[in-house]
């Protein structure tokens, strides 16, 4: 009964508590958000290369050739010969290579030139391997591979043709319409940003840059982007990151991606760090607005407080009601927060998707958002106290 | 939490209330009381008018006998039970048990409907969360004369008389010895008013329950067989 009581007491202020509810979804929803999408980007960001023992690219910070190699975001500074790849390539440790070459797109999407060691030892997830949805791999200098996204998206199927353009800018000026790609494989999804790649034999990227008026017969690339090694032993693994760094013909490095990728969590932690303190402030203002009604609301009740204590009702009960009525907007709010965010989740998850290359779960129910709905649980019970205290001690004192 | 708690089975003609020597203050520092109370009692069973200006301490005298008020001079005693001898959680109890108060307005909960604010009386006496609507309240609300249609209606959507009459119910649901009432009509018209006191007078004496009625309306008096002047009673009011 004392739950019904709550309930209809709330609904009998739909005004108030309609107002302190909606500002602690906001809250809630926040809170959420932040550390939904923290959560799932590490996780995206982590399940993205799986298997790999090294990244070889042009000399630069580890993180920028981490990110521009395996995430496509930013830029490579500069290409590395064809004969230093051959060089690593050649090694008695080096089990397997995945030439990549980037800096091409089409429609928005990155094109990436490489050879069919793409399809056989580039791993995601849990040593997952790419799978063909239809088709099969390229074989020829105008055969491409789309990923999943690429295809659903841009409504392509096996045998389409299609162009593809230098540049990476979504509507490029120098279309070559003279070097049609025709669809010859469609990949799996994989929640990563392969799926938002369209795939083409090295030699593909080298006729996209012909001179429209001068084809070469000679399609042998003189440069690629990087390169992914795959060792026979991992043993192998830091004296070969060394041999590369020190590399005398041209300047290289050689990055651990596990490494790289706690190196970008580090440089990451302020931020996260930033950015939760903002959203537990958001929660706490709410929060005392919640507190702030709840008290004001105590003296326009003083008559009802009244009538309870003359039916029998204790002060702890008085206590107990305040306290439930909290809770109640607290569940409430809980619950809208994560909706809201469950929704923007559902509108939003493509263009995260496609630009940012993280794949975001709509599913926001996990231990972790299990922990916070708790933690906001709990932090209202304690703050709740307050007003619940003056409603005991008002039924104490009042008659 | 299922055991009430019961008035004393004392002899025959104890009395429903006995005050001696009770004297109250609302703050400690006062130099004045607002009662002084050297003797005063009720019989089982009798309905008993107290009559006094406003202000001269008739609500206060009914807030020690519910027990809402505590003071520690003097004897309390209400249905055999020293109320200031209870702890305030089982003074709580007594009160939701066994007296039942009706005030001169704010008697019901107006948000709740009429069936639940009598459930929520019931609540508070048993603890046990047995709250069906059920026979019992169905008589009491046949007995008020309140309009089936009117039952599972907010509150605030009856009239002040009908309210009054809810609060009859309500204060009778879990069946007490005693019923207090604190101006209970002054809030209602001349008919109004009749029904009302009809009403009570005629639920008190069918479940013999005793009734302290308090107003400063003389013209009420007629319907009772004794009437206490409060200035009598208590002494601070006759300085
Ligand atoms: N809660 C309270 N705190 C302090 N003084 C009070 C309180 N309630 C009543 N009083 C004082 O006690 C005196 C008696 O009040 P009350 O019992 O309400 O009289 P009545 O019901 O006869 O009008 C008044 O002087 C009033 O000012
Ligand atoms: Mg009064």
């Amino acid at each position: 009964m004392l739950i019904k009581l709550a309930i209809e007491s709330l609904k009998y202020r739909k005004g108030s508590v309609v107002l302190t509810c909606v500002a602690m979804m906001i809250s809630v929803f926040v809170l959420l958000g932040v550390e939904h999408t923290r959560k799932q980007a590490k996780d995206s960001f982590a399940s993205t290369v799986s298997g790999v023992d090294l990244i070889i690219g042009a000399r630069s910070g580890s993180l920028n050739l981490l990110l521009y190699s395996v995430f496509r975001i930013g830029s490579p500074v500069n290409n590395i010969s064809w004969e230093s790849y051959q060089k690593f390539k050649a090694k008695d440790e080096v089990a397997w290579t995945i030439p990549i070459s980037l800096g091409d797109s089409h429609l928005g999407y990155r094109v990436l030139g490489s050879t069919e060691a793409y399809f056989d030892h580039y791993q995601y997830g849990r040593k997952q391997r790419l799978v063909f949805e239809s088709g099969s791999p390229f074989t020829s200098t105008y055969d491409v591979v789309l990923g999943a996204a690429v295809a659903d998206k841009l409504d392509y199927k096996i045998g389409d043709s299609l162009v593809l353009s230098h540049g990476i800018a979504a509507t490029s000026f120098e279309q070559h319409t003279d070097s049609p790609f025709v669809v010859k494989g469609i990949l799996s999804p994989t929640g990563t940003p392969v799926d938002q790649t369209l795939h083409v034999k090295l030699e593909g990227i080298e006729a996209i840059h012909q001179p429209p008026n001068g084809k070469k017969d000679d399609l042998q690339p003189s440069s690629i982007t990087a390169f992914i090694v795959g060792l026979k032993s991992r043993m192998d693994t830091f004296r070969l990151q060394r041999e590369v760094n020190e590399f005398q013909p041209e300047a290289l490095s050689a990055i651990l991606p596990g490494v790289a990728l706690t190196e970008l969590w580090s440089t990451m932690s302020m931020l996260e760090g930033i950015l939760r303190l903002i959203s537990a402030l958001v929660f706490i203002a709410a929060l005392l607005g919640m507190i702030a009604m709840m008290a004001a609301s105590l003296r326009e009740r003083s008559k009802e407080i009244q009538l309870l204590r003359i039916i029998g009702a204790t002060a702890t009960s008085l206590f107990l009601l305040v306290q439930l009525e909290a809770v109640l907007i607290s569940v409430l709010s809980i619950l809208g927060g994560a909706g809201i965010l469950a929704l923007i989740l559902l509108v939003s998850r493509e263009t995260i998707s496609t630009t940012f290359g993280v794949h975001l779960d709509i599913n926001i129910v996990n231990e972790n958002t299990g922990l916070i709905a708790l933690a906001i649980l709990i932090t209202t019970l304690v703050v709740a106290a307050f007003p619940a205290f003056l409603a005991y001690r008002q039924g104490k004192t009042q008659i | 939490m299922n055991t009430r708690i019961l008035p004393v089975t004392a002899p025959a003609h104890s009395p429903a209330i006995r005050l001696k020597d009770v004297a109250f203050n609302y703050t400690e520092q006062a130099s004045t009381p607002i009662l002084n109370i050297p003797s005063w009692q009720v019989d089982e069973g009798e309905h008993v008018f107290v009559v006094g200006k406003s202000g001269s301490g008739k609500s206060t005298l009914l807030g020690l006998l519910c027990g809402l008020l505590k003071t520690d001079s003097g004897i309390t005693e209400v249905l055999g039970q020293n109320l200031h001898k209870l702890s305030g959680r089982k003074r709580d109890q007594f009160r939701a048990c066994n007296i039942g108060y009706v005030a001169q307005s704010f008697n019901l909960i107006p948000y709740l409907s009429v069936v639940d604010n009598i459930k929520l009386a019931i609540s508070f006496a048993t603890k046990t969360s047995s709250s069906t609507f059920n026979n019992d309240i169905e008589a009491l609300l046949r007995a008020v004369k309140l309009p089936n249609s009117h039952w599972f209606k907010p509150v605030n959507r009856l009239s002040i008389g009908q309210q009054q009459r809810v609060a009859i119910a309500r204060s009778i649901v879990n069946k007490p010895k005693l019923i207090i009432a604190d101006e209970p009509t002054s809030s209602l018209d001349q008919s109004n008013r009749d029904a009302f006191i009809e009403m009570l007078m005629e639920t008190s004496d069918q479940h013999k329950i005793t009734l302290v009625f308090v107003s400063h309306d003389l013209s009420l008096r007629q319907h009772f067989t004794r009437i206490d002047e409060m200035a009598a009673i208590n002494l601070v009011g006759g300085l």
